[in-house]
């Protein structure tokens, strides 16, 4: 029986989708991108979870919150790693908006969202306590490998962010670099399993220099699919590519 | 009552709220306040159904008479009624007051809501709303198709012709979460404001220049890349933003609307009818929407795109950014493919809803 219930909360920008009974520990945190909805960009995604995890062996116990942000109020992409930090605390900590208390998270990103996700992985200033042992997986669509030629079309300040090569691209690198070679170093267990997945009809992203540029600690396995930007978050139904890679990330 | 039950009562109540929250409620608040009646209107609550007619006989002298004042305040824009700031704040309001009906009918059709628990609200709110013949037609100028579904759904007739209300789907629910979250960015967006206000006809006029149309001049901006040759800089402003709400509006509708199922999409298409008919090039006569030649569906040239750009970002054309013409003849090329392909499939699902649009009612019959 379907016990999912979405609790949505329009003014916030987030939405819960739970399992009513039994309650699940375990909640993966989605990650618009630039211009996106936290509900919108997933297209039916929300629906089909709602509709179909309760019966699928690996996504049933996992919830599903969908966080968003104002992308013109941004500085920076620790603004979104905040925004990400926050969500995870409530979970966390059984906040009453959220209902109950989530022990395990996965990340899942898209575009912009995914840079927030890659700062708050190397920021360690940024993260919810012991943030690697609670982090089961990320997943990162149409990451910005260099940034975006659209960002160029911007007039917000993320949007000098997003430019190819920016200041703010090459020092997120840097930082992801340096981060990944402390802890590799230091604690060679905990750097997360991050999953790419490009979409090879994309032509918002710089996908073409992926194979030149290297992101430290990303899985080199990535996953290619034919859609475009904004098609690569929006499954038509459950049987499909990203349904898989959602599911793999919570396996 | 099951856990599951409760848990989703509660769930539909505060939905509901958040409805009745919305960033819409208080620019809502002048058209309300206008339309405060002194009828003992509410009695007719207690019915039913409720007809034109008893909306019509329960009104007291006082109130016919600000009836009869009201039918300037509720005509047309077209085809040249012209309206003062205040009368044109007073339909600005009005609109967001509607949007709270629009927004019960939707949530009833995609299963976010049950008739149940809206039909109390919806019908004090129709009733507030439209006890006035004028404001009724307003419905019918302006493609409110979701108003008039809604007020059908709980049992009012507004005397305007027959429409049927779509079959409500139980798994919509999510996809109106993901509108309602579009719905309440927009209306907080002052680019997209700017941008539908335009396709609504409401552009600045220029007093020392009788020749100019902004509309016309803007469309030149968005195809070809170059500004009036009078340009200051409010101009150049205003029309980034507004080229800014175009694309948003363009790229947001694209991104909710295209993924959806067919079955579904239309609740949301028709909520957007007037402006996506206006971006498209149509009118609503009396025989159905009619194909003039002012539609915006020709944006997307890429050439249109790199004199933007190049014009955009000259300042920043050297140093550790710079951007190469290489560069910008690609950031073209991409926008002006991504533009395309909104158009494209916004094309496809207004063709899609006319057609069932046409097939559903007898407008204006």
């Amino acid at each position: 029986m379907n016990t999912r219930i979405l609790h949505n909360h329009s003014e916030e920008r987030w939405a819960l989708l739970k399992r009513a009974q039994p309650e699940n520990d375990r909640l993966t945190i989605f990650v618009h991108g630039y211009d996106g909805t936290y509900l919108g960009t997933w297209g039916n995604l929300p629906q089909l979870l709602h509709d179909n995890a309760d019966e699928d062996s690996v996504l049933r116990k996992w919830d599903f919150l969908f966080m968003g942000y104002n992308h013109r109020t941004l500085s920076t992409f620790i603004d979104i790693a905040d925004r990400i930090r926050d969500e995870w605390e409530r979970a966390e900590n059984g906040y009453p908006s959220i209902g109950r208390k989530y022990k395990r998270f996965a990340l899942v990103g898209h575009s912009l969202g995914t840079l927030g996700i890659r700062q708050l992985i190397c920021a360690s200033s940024l993260q919810p306590r012991d943030m690697f042992s609670k982090l089961h997986s990320v997943t990162l669509f149409g990451t910005p490998m260099t940034g975006s030629v659209l960002a160029w079309f911007s007039p917000w300040a993320i949007g000098r962010s997003l430019r190819p090569f920016s200041p703010g691209m090459t020092m997120l690198h840097e930082w992801v670099r340096s981060a990944h070679e402390h802890t590799m170093a230091f604690h060679r267990d905990k750097w997360p399993r991050i999953k790419l997945v490009h979409g090879q009809a994309d032509r918002i992203v710089q996908t073409h220099a992926r194979h030149m540029i290297n992101w430290p600690g990303d899985d080199r396995r990535e996953a290619n699919t034919a859609s475009g930007h904004i098609d690569m978050t929006k499954p038509q139904q459950w049987d499909s590519r990203l349904v898989d890679l959602i599911r793999e990330g919570c396996a | 009552m099951s856990t599951t039950s409760a848990e989703r009562l509660k769930e539909e109540k505060s939905r509901l709220d958040e409805i009745l929250r919305g960033p819409w409620v208080k620019n809502a608040e002048l058209a309300r306040k206008s339309l405060t009646f002194t009828s003992d209107l509410h009695q007719l609550l207690a019915n039913d159904r409720i007809s034109a007619q008893d909306l019509k006989a329960v009104l007291n002298s006082r109130d016919r008479r600000r009836a009869r004042d009201l039918w300037h305040r509720f005509e047309p824009h077209w085809p040249d009624n012209q309206f003062t700031v205040a009368e044109s704040d007073f339909r600005d309001s009005f609109d967001d007051a509607l949007t709270i009906l629009q927004l019960l009918e939707l949530a009833v059709e995609t299963g976010y809501l049950s008739l149940e628990i809206v039909r109390p609200i919806a019908r004090s709110e129709i009733i507030a709303l439209l006890w006035a013949l004028p404001a009724r037609n307003f419905l019918d100028s302006y493609d409110y198709w979701t108003v008039r579904y809604i007020a059908d759904r709980v049992g009012i007739d507004l005397g305007l012709p027959k429409v049927m209300p779509p079959q409500p789907v139980s798994n919509g629910e999510t996809q109106f979460g993901a509108f309602l979250a579009l719905v309440s960015e927009w209306s907080v967006d002052a680019d997209l404001d700017a941008w539908l206000g335009m396709l609504d006809g409401y552009v600045f006029e220029d007093p020392d220049d009788e020749e100019y149309y902004e509309a016309e001049a803007f469309y030149e901006f968005l195809t070809t890349g170059d500004l009036p040759d009078e340009a200051n800089l409010e101009d150049v402003l205003r029309y980034f933003s507004l080229a800014r709400g175009a694309f948003k509006f363009l790229f947001q509708l694209h991104g909710i609307l295209g993924p959806m199922q067919e079955s579904e999409r239309y609740f949301f298409v028709i909520f957007f009818a007037y402006y996506l008919s206006k971006f498209f090039g149509y009118e609503l006569e009396q025989r159905g929407y009619v194909a003039t030649d002012d539609g915006w569906d020709e944006i997307g040239d890429a050439s249109a795109f790199h004199r933007l750009l190049s014009g955009a970002v000259g300042a920043d054309l050297s140093g550790p950014t710079a951007m190469t013409q290489d560069q910008i003849d690609t950031a073209s090329k991409a926008y002006a493919s991504t533009v395309r392909d909104a158009v494209s499939t916004l094309r496809t699902l207004w063709n899609e809803t006319m057609i069932k649009l046409a097939k559903s009612h007898s407008k204006r019959l």
